[in-house]
């Protein structure tokens, strides 16, 4: 068992102290964030779902420092807005005060998105069992995450609900391990399954509906710098009422669903193709329509053998 | 005054040797706000220092190049499209800045953002060219009469063009200064000796050496915001060193075409702060230009004021009463030289009553425009 300290060793006025002042330095997967603010909704979430996480110091090296903060002004008082950095750039629109935590969430995977070009990156849940692994590439709104979740809850180890990270240099899919963002009804159907689930506050009226955050699961984050090789790749489509329907991809038509998924495809011009190439030819690739859970459960443990 | 760890990194790069993590960091962040990371590692590759780098700090380096490497990339697709259509119109057009420096192969070129394709044209043939490029899909990106006017009248380009579907941005200039000076430039002598470059498929042409150096300069030191401005110091100090090499009598050479379109003074800027900021050992010529023209420039004090104070990183780390100050001061400074107070002040009434009035028109904001995970996020917006 390793040693590492977590987030779990600080009480929750230690946390709020080092969000407070020079910033909470945490690592997630490969990355490690320097997070800061002075909001108790930040410090409070963080606390719940950031426990297993590696505690690290200003000593370490730093990849991203992010802060959540109210503009100044009049404006803190009436209709309280609150911004996200990325350093001293803020790449978004201010959101209402209420939403901190989902946009914490939204710019940590913003950073990512524009830094990480060491490797191919793809909108995707990732999970793995029994040491295959599986990519699930996917538009918002195909309940990929609510199938992220899903998986997470039954065995399977969470890598990351929204991005796949594929190194270039060992073709390894690498993990975040990060909470599980879901929204609307996914929030009780996984609220309602038969397992002990602990979520960061619900926010509604955001703009995706009502965002809640399952913290992942405890073996998932400490098993976080554990990478693998990608075994499949399944685009999932939740269609209510349908039985569950498995097609083969063809090598071609997971190309392109691929690229359309990726976020640095075409930055990273000749090293992409060639990784996507690689990532085509080393994996099976399949086509996912299915509404009931016992099914979709029971195709991915199959996978799995 | 203040240095940044940028800086004193610019000057001595293997202090690096002895960074700790903490150092590290620091140098990260402003080097990527003064967009100067891909920069840094190509001076660190030349002093061959690249294994002192960590491999964390090596990987945002590796993603700038890569970045760099994409832009540079459309950059060059964009040009070979713009050469067809000027060759059909039998029109002779210029480039300047980032994308001369590519076309031209200059070890500038390596590791440097820029966001606009610069062009410099014949005053006479900008109608005909813009109608050309609206039939191709460029689109004038200002779209108010005020703004328009203000190109139009006022300045020394019109209104940036970008492309409909690809989203590049193109600058025309008949000029390399506002119109509305009196110190307007006789652009003529400045493009007198510009080069034809024999790359054989794009057949681009660019200012000679003297005058891409003077026009970098002038464009350095007429400029009001300076977020990017030890960036343009180090593109001078680069061009510098790579033209003393391959011209003979470079200093000669500026000091001649700096008279001739009467800029001795942004030349005498260039050099000055190249050898305060950079350290940069200046040639015997130069050296005598700067003692000489020092000793008749009277507000220097207020301009190396403004200058050592902003020729640093722009970033939360490096801020001060005096930075503020010299940034309020390079501001109006830049203002001044772009337009006399009695078009400024106008200017400025107007512009502001459009802004108060467009915030009363301003969307609610939704949350789809911060999905961060839509594809459509990651472009390239390094340069705003």
């Amino acid at each position: 068992m390793s040693t590492k300290t977590t987030l779990n060793s600080l009480n929750a006025y230690e946390i709020s102290q080092q969000l407070r002042n020079d910033g909470l330095v945490v690592a997630v997967g490969p990355f490690v964030f320097c997070i800061k603010s002075s909001l108790a909704s930040i410090a409070n979430n963080v606390q719940r779902i950031y426990g297993d996480f590696q505690l690290l110091s200003h000593h370490d090296l730093i990849d991203f420092y992010v802060s959540i903060k109210k503009p100044k002004g009049l404006r803190r008082f009436i209709k309280p807005q609150i911004n996200f950095y990325c350093d001293d750039y803020s790449p978004f629109l201010p959101l209402p005060a209420s939403q901190a935590f989902p946009l914490l969430e939204w710019g940590m995977n913003w950073c990512i998105a524009q830094h990480a070009h060491h490797h191919l990156l793809l909108h995707s849940a990732v999970l793995e069992k029994n040491g295959k692994s599986v990519i699930l590439p996917a538009q918002s709104g195909s309940g990929k995450s609510t199938l992220c979740a899903l998986l997470a809850l039954n065995g399977w180890r969470l890598l990351s609900d929204e991005m796949a990270l594929i190194d270039l240099k060992s073709n390894q899919l690498h993990a975040l391990a990060r909470p599980i963002s879901l929204k609307n009804e996914s929030i009780n159907i996984i609220q309602q399954q038969n397992c002990e689930t602990i979520f960061g506050e619900i926010v509604d009226d955001t703009n995706k509906g009502t965002i809640s955050h399952l913290k992942p699961s405890k073996v998932s984050v400490q098993q976080v710098e554990n990478t693998v090789a990608p075994y499949a790749i399944v685009f999932p489509k939740y269609q209510a009422k349908q039985p569950i329907q498995v097609n083969a991809t063809d090598k071609a038509t997971a190309f392109m669903g691929v690229i359309e998924n990726s976020f640095n495809y075409s930055i990273l011009a000749e090293a992409g193709f060639k990784a996507v190439s690689q990532l085509i030819d080393s994996t099976q690739c399949h086509t996912l329509t299915y509404s009931s859970t016992e099914e979709v459960l029971a195709f991915f443990e199959e996978l799995a053998h | 005054m203040h240095t940044s760890l940028l800086i004193q990194v610019l000057q001595e790069p293997t202090i690096i040797k002895r960074f700790t993590a903490k150092d590290w960091n620091l140098l990260l962040r402003q080097a990527s706000s003064a967009k100067m990371l891909a920069r840094l590692a190509y001076s660190f590759k030349a002093d061959n220092l690249t294994d002192f780098i960590p491999n964390k700090i090596l990987n945002h380096v590796n993603a700038e190049q890569v970045k760099v490497a994409h832009l540079h990339t459309q950059v060059r697709q964009e040009v070979e499209a713009l050469n067809q259509l000027f060759n059909k119109l039998a029109i002779k057009a210029i480039y300047l800045k980032g994308t001369a420096y590519l076309l031209a192969n200059l070890p500038l070129a390596q590791g440097r953002f820029f966001s606009d394709i610069d062009i410099l044209l014949n005053q006479d043939e900008i109608a005909k060219v813009e109608v050309a490029l609206k039939c191709q899909g460029w689109k004038s990106q200002k779209t108010d009469d005020h703004d328009q006017a203000y190109y139009r009248n006022y300045m020394h380009e019109i209104p940036p063009m970008q492309h409909i579907m690809r989203g590049t941005v193109i600058d025309i200039h008949h000029n390399i200064l506002p119109v509305c000076n009196d110190n307007t430039i006789d652009i003529n002598l400045l493009t007198a000796d510009a080069l034809k470059l024999d790359d054989s498929s794009l057949q681009s042409t660019v200012l000679s050496p003297a005058a891409m150096f003077l026009h970098s300069a002038i464009h350095l030191f007429h400029e009001g915001e300076l977020e990017q401005g030890l960036r343009g110091l180090s593109d001078l100090d680069i061009l510098l060193g790579y033209f003393e090499e391959s011209e003979t009598n470079f200093s000669q050479q500026l000091i001649h075409l700096a008279e001739q379109i009467n800029q001795q003074q942004s030349l005498f800027y260039a050099w000055r702060y190249l050898a305060k900021i950079l350290n940069r050992k200046l040639s015997k010529t130069a050296q005598a230009f700067v003692d000489n023209y020092q000793e008749q420039t009277s507000n220097l004090a207020t301009i190396d004021f403004i200058y050592t104070n902003l020729f640093t990183a722009h970033h939360s780390t490096t801020t001060s009463w005096r930075f503020t100050l010299a940034a309020q001061l390079a501001y109006w400074r830049g203002h001044l030289l772009r337009m006399p107070l009695r078009l400024l002040i106008p200017h400025l009434l107007k512009k502001s009553w459009l802004q108060l009035t467009e915030l009363t028109k301003k969307e609610p904001i939704t949350m789809n425009k911060v999905n961060a995970l839509d594809p459509r996020f990651h472009q390239i917006d390094e340069e705003k």
